[in-house]
């Protein structure tokens, strides 16, 4: 593999997609001898409660914290590339959560841009970089399709969309998949159908999408109340729902590769 | 121009008083190169042998350069503290001060000549050694994998590594490291020296790119009043300012 399978999670409000990128990135993880960083991209940092890692910093509190530093006032007046680069990798390092081969990064409210747009772009440059020591990287985006405008976005390789069994589900990911084709590089794209709750759901979503449908999985009571009390996914006993996303993850991320 | 040697003064007279207390020692040369990473130098917690300069022991890493050749010692390199397989703990503080002997450098090439420095020390990458140096804060962090430990990796290595790297600039003449991983305190003392360090470094920058040098508005007013050299580096760049006014007029 030349680099990182770099996988996102998108799809409409209230699909699950905090619950598939956590129970993802847990399989994915699986595997000792593999390296996970998951990025919580949505402002709420759902996934960080879901994977049971601590918020010390976002990226957004980086960027703040370097606006007013990158001045003469702030001492850093006149700097080049390479000691912004050098300062946001120390700050990134310092602000990624670790669990054995799982690192978790939260992204925190949407860039701006205007006068900061070097440092965004150096950025961008760091986290595609810090992606890149990692063997895959689940991005658990924000609810629609603005966040395939984000930079954090552009080197993805594996688009997942999710979907309930609803038509808006589907077409919200349709529309996500048609901005995103224009907008990144991805590989790889497949829909996923969640919170199955009758036989003849997946049938009906196949026969009225154009995407690919890689997987789907049961509405699950047990992870159910694991969302509504709190509680980790890490902890999410053996089911269906790790049994889905096992199977997931060998024919959509790692045969896909 | 000797902008840091009153720094490379204080930075001695700590270094006599470790060696003094028995608490310094000079490495020997490593015994070969260690691998260069690339760019996935990441090392995980869980892989970790020895954690310096974490940020919540502490940590300074600086450079100071001269044109003094003979405050430098070449290619020595001191430690005050345990060494990566002394190490009785799994993190440790560290201070890292590089020393440069250099020559040909004007004073309008100072701030340069710092950025190219500090340009060497941001790129080293070795193999199971992650280090990250916040440029604005002069401080550093390493994890050392167990691997790397287990295969005998030394600071010594890492000075190896910064040796090469400094010498392949055409203007340094001698390199010399010294590390502290004995405690945060005298790590913290490093620390105030850096911070001078980096208020000289920051009003060199300044100067270079303001074209008004005008320095009753200036928040490095007392730092060029204590270093005088940062004041004939002002006159320099006054006079070409008015040298290039003329060409164009």
């Amino acid at each position: 593999m030349s680099g990182p399978v770099i996988l996102s999670v998108c799809g409409k409000g209230g699909v699950g997609k905090t619950s598939i990128s956590a129970l993802l990135s847990r399989v994915l993880a699986e595997d000792p001898k593999k390296r996970v960083l998951a990025i919580d991209a949505d402002p709420a940092v759902g996934l960080a409660t879901a994977l049971d890692l601590p918020v010390a910093r976002t990226v957004d509190d980086i960027r703040n914290s370097l606006i007013d530093r990158l001045t003469d006032k702030g001492g850093g007046g006149g700097r080049d590339k390479a000691a912004v680069l050098a300062e946001l990798d120390y700050q990134l390092a310092e602000a990624l959560a670790e669990r054995d081969n799982l690192a978790f990064l939260a992204v925190g409210r949407p860039e701006t841009d205007g006068c900061y747009c070097r440092l965004n772009a150096f950025l961008k440059e760091v986290i595609a970089q810090t992606a890149g020591r990692f063997d895959y990287v689940v991005i658990d985006g924000e609810a629609g399709i603005e966040q395939v405008n984000r930079r954090v976005m552009e080197r993805i390789t594996h688009l997942l969309l999710v979907t309930d069994a609803s038509v808006k589900g589907r077409r919200v990911a349709e529309t996500i998949e048609d901005v995103a084709r224009k907008m990144t590089g991805f590989s790889h794209a497949g829909l996923f159908v969640n919170q199955v709750r009758d036989q003849g759901d997946v049938p009906a979503v196949m026969a009225d999408t154009r995407l690919t449908v890689v997987g789907s999985m049961a509405d699950d009571p047990v992870l159910h109340r694991f969302d509504r009390e709190g509680q980790s996914l890490l902890g999410l006993p053996e089911g269906p729902s790790l049994d889905a996303l096992r199977l997931l993850a060998d024919t959509f991320v790692r045969n896909a590769t | 121009m000797k902008p840091f040697d009153a720094i490379i003064a204080e930075l001695r007279e700590m270094e006599k008083g470790l060696f003094a207390r028995g608490l310094a020692r000079e490495l020997p040369p490593a015994p070969g190169p260690w691998p260069l990473a690339g760019d996935r130098d990441f090392v995980m917690v869980k892989d970790t042998a020895l954690e310096l300069g974490n940020p919540r022991v502490g940590s300074a890493s600086f450079v100071l350069w001269t044109p003094d050749l003979s405050l430098v010692s070449d290619n020595r390199i001191t430690l005050a503290g345990p060494d990566v397989s002394e190490a009785k703990t799994d993190i440790l503080p560290l201070g890292k001060v590089i020393l440069a002997g250099v020559s040909g450098v004007s004073e309008d090439k100072a701030p340069d000549l710092s950025r190219d420095l500090d340009a060497v020390r941001y790129g080293l990458s070795l193999e199971g050694c992650m280090m990250r140096t916040a440029s604005l804060n002069m401080r550093e962090w390493l994890r050392i994998s167990r691997e790397a430990r287990d295969n005998g990796f030394s600071l010594a290595h890492m000075a190896g590594a910064l040796f090469t790297g400094f010498r392949a600039l055409p203007f340094v003449e001698r390199v010399e490291v010294l590390f502290v991983t004995e405690s945060s305190e005298l790590v913290a003392k490093l620390y105030d020296l850096s911070r001078k360090s980096a208020r000289i470094g920051a009003a060199m920058r300044k100067m270079s790119k303001e074209m008004a040098l005008d320095c009753s508005e200036c928040e490095y007013q007392d730092v060029c009043d204590d270093v005088s050299e940062l004041s004939g580096m002002r006159e320099k760049l006054l006079q070409q300012k008015d040298e290039n006014a003329e060409g164009k007029s």
